[in-house]
């Protein structure tokens, strides 16, 4: 009797290490798949801008948005172009700033969405409305380091993980001349997105320096061209950052200058 | 008066050994890769695309035809005409592109007479091209051959030459050349593939630096290519593989096709957008793919990488 109870138990542990052991993929997948992070989404209803929260999850290649003007949460699940509301109770934001979606959190599809001419953005119908989400309209203008900031989380994200050389910054920081950066980008420019976060590090680390860092940010197609700043400085592309020692110009970073920032506007500012 | 003659000859022998040396290696450089030299012939306004093709074999024909006359020794005048011409051709179009590019006009594809193979700017183009062929080609007039006809072997081999260089150009695009006709080669360096000059130049690392540590795999493609957008299921997996070589796309796709690659596609991967300058002489037909470790390329592959093409066929 007790010999069979304990066999039974034996089984029973072992049937249980082997649904651990088959649901180990899945589980790591779900655990994987349910992390949403904040992103920089904008969100439309019928052309109207609306207040949302976007959250993205890379590895399950999903969005979720959250907006009052919504009702229910709505998961764009972007590798099959579907669109379906959640549960709301299924929603768990976290304290680090995350978000989880639980198992079965599924409410209602929402068909397909269509993305739109220009691939900026996707559109999809829900309750008769109209709903878009597309990214944030560019930058332009001038920019200071905190506008730069406060448009992109990538921006900030990629300027934290880089590290510019030490010992440069030093003799950057000594530079006893007046000397101005202009950093022209495109908010739409990929390039950008991975260089102009370098030079906003830079920008932070010689903050109270002699050395200023200013953006620009351009439009795309005709207007790029047309602007004023661009024929009086003839930029032909971006990123481009025009260097100003006193009124002069003493270069510009440009192309591979990129890679090492820190290092070219030191070179240039050696040469000078 | 014979002593001079004697002496202008073996000038011309020097010039036509010179200049047939140069015309063929050209013609070699473009061989390997026809399909290249058509799209430069399209970009140059020479031919319609439709013609292209067949355009870069005429134009291969005329090269390996003078080229190995020249090498032979044939310099009647009815070889030194046409390639004259063709020199002063090859300067008008090397001389125009640097004009273009001095002047901030339509981007370069590639530069003078050697194809994609050779990384050179809009100016060492012509000038290069200038020096290398325009002297040889006065040494030739000078120590032309008048009245004596060439032997009908030498005819045979500059033939031969000819139909086969261009039978081979024809052929070509389906050869396993990928690592001779272009700069993607096991043993560079991702910071030695560059394009452009000066403060415009550009290399792969600064495309994406994270290539100069670790393992990676890259696929040089365009984003709507129907095989990338098959395997793009499996490169995530091999995103999230801890321990293997992270996955790339690099392309010169424009920032549209980008955008829809992305809200389709969704990529775990990182795709990087490059210059058509820097990319086009990197492979001859996409998909291509590249093993990078610690910043040197390892392997190449045309196409997917077999691990990613062979999940596909399973």
């Amino acid at each position: 009797m007790r010999r069979h109870g304990g066999s039974t138990a034996l089984s029973a542990l072992a049937i249980c290490l082997l649904a651990l052991l088959a649901a180990g993929p899945l589980l790591a997948v779900q655990a994987a798949t349910a992390d949403f992070q904040p992103s920089d989404y904008v969100v439309t209803v019928d052309g109207v801008p609306v207040r949302a929260d976007v959250w993205q999850s890379r590895i399950a290649g999903e969005l979720l948005i959250l907006s009052d003007e919504l009702g229910s949460p709505v998961r764009l699940i972007l590798r099959e172009a579907r669109v379906e509301t959640v549960q709301f109770m299924k929603v768990d934001k976290r304290s680090d700033g995350g978000l989880t979606l639980l198992p079965d959190a599924s409410d209602r599809s929402l068909g397909k969405f269509k993305v739109a001419e220009g691939g900026q953005g996707v559109s999809f119908r829900m309750d008769g409305r109209t709903i878009e989400l597309k990214q944030k309209p560019p930058l332009l203008g001038s920019q200071d380091l905190d506008g730069m900031k406060a448009y992109s989380r990538d921006y900030v994200r990629l300027a934290e993980a880089y590290k510019p050389s030490k010992p440069i910054l030093d003799r950057l920081r000594a530079e006893g001349r007046p000397v101005r950066v202009e950093v022209f980008f495109g908010s739409w420019c990929p390039a950008c997105q991975q260089m102009v976060p370098r030079i906003m590090k830079v920008a932070d680390e010689l903050a109270g320096s002699n050395i200023e860092v200013d953006f620009y940010g351009l439009p795309q197609g005709d207007g790029f061209s047309k602007d004023p700043k661009v024929k009086a400085l003839k930029i032909t592309g971006v990123p481009t950052a025009v260097v100003f020692i006193g009124d002069r110009e003493g270069g510009r970073i440009s192309a591979n200058g990129w890679k090492i920032p820190e290092l070219t506007l030191n070179g240039l500012l050696v040469k000078r | 008066m014979r002593a001079d003659r004697d002496h202008l000859r073996r000038l011309g022998v020097a010039g036509g050994l010179l200049l047939g040396f140069v015309l063929l290696l050209a013609a070699y450089a473009k061989a390997i890769d026809p399909e290249a030299f058509a799209e430069q012939i399209v970009a140059e306004g020479i031919s319609p695309v439709s013609l292209s093709f067949a355009a870069a074999l005429v134009a291969l024909a005329l090269e390996l035809g003078l080229g190995s006359a020249l090498l032979l020794g044939v310099r009647r005048l009815w070889v030194l005409l046409p390639t004259a011409m063709l020199v002063v051709f090859f300067l008008f179009l090397t001389g125009r592109a640097w004009w273009n590019a001095a002047h901030g006009q339509d981007e370069v594809i590639a530069c003078g007479c050697f194809g994609n193979l050779v990384d050179r700017t809009p100016a060492e183009a012509f000038w290069q091209d200038l020096l290398l062929m325009a002297p040889a080609l006065v040494l030739c007039f000078l120590g032309r051959d008048e009245g004596v006809r060439p032997r009908w072997r030498r005819l045979a081999v500059v033939a031969t030459i000819t139909i086969g260089g261009v039978a081979f150009a024809a052929v070509a695009p389906g050869l396993p050349l990928d690592d001779l006709a272009t700069r993607l080669k096991p043993g560079v360096a991702v910071r030695d593939i560059c394009a452009g000059a000066g403060g415009d130049r550009l290399c792969l690392d600064a495309i994406a630096a994270e290539l100069e540590s670790g393992n990676h795999l890259v696929v040089i493609a365009e984003l709507e290519d129907e095989a990338l957008l098959a395997a793009v299921p499996r490169l995530n997996e091999m995103a999230l593989q801890t321990g293997g070589p992270t996955p790339w796309i690099v392309t010169a796709s424009p920032p549209e096709a980008v955008g829809t690659f992305n809200w389709t596609q969704a990529p775990i991967f990182g795709v990087r957008e490059a210059p058509p300058t820097l990319l086009r002489p990197l492979y001859r037909r996409m998909p291509r793919s590249f093993e990078v470790v610690d910043g040197a390329v390892t392997a190449t592959w045309p196409g997917l990488p077999p691990g990613v093409a062979a999940a596909l066929i399973d």
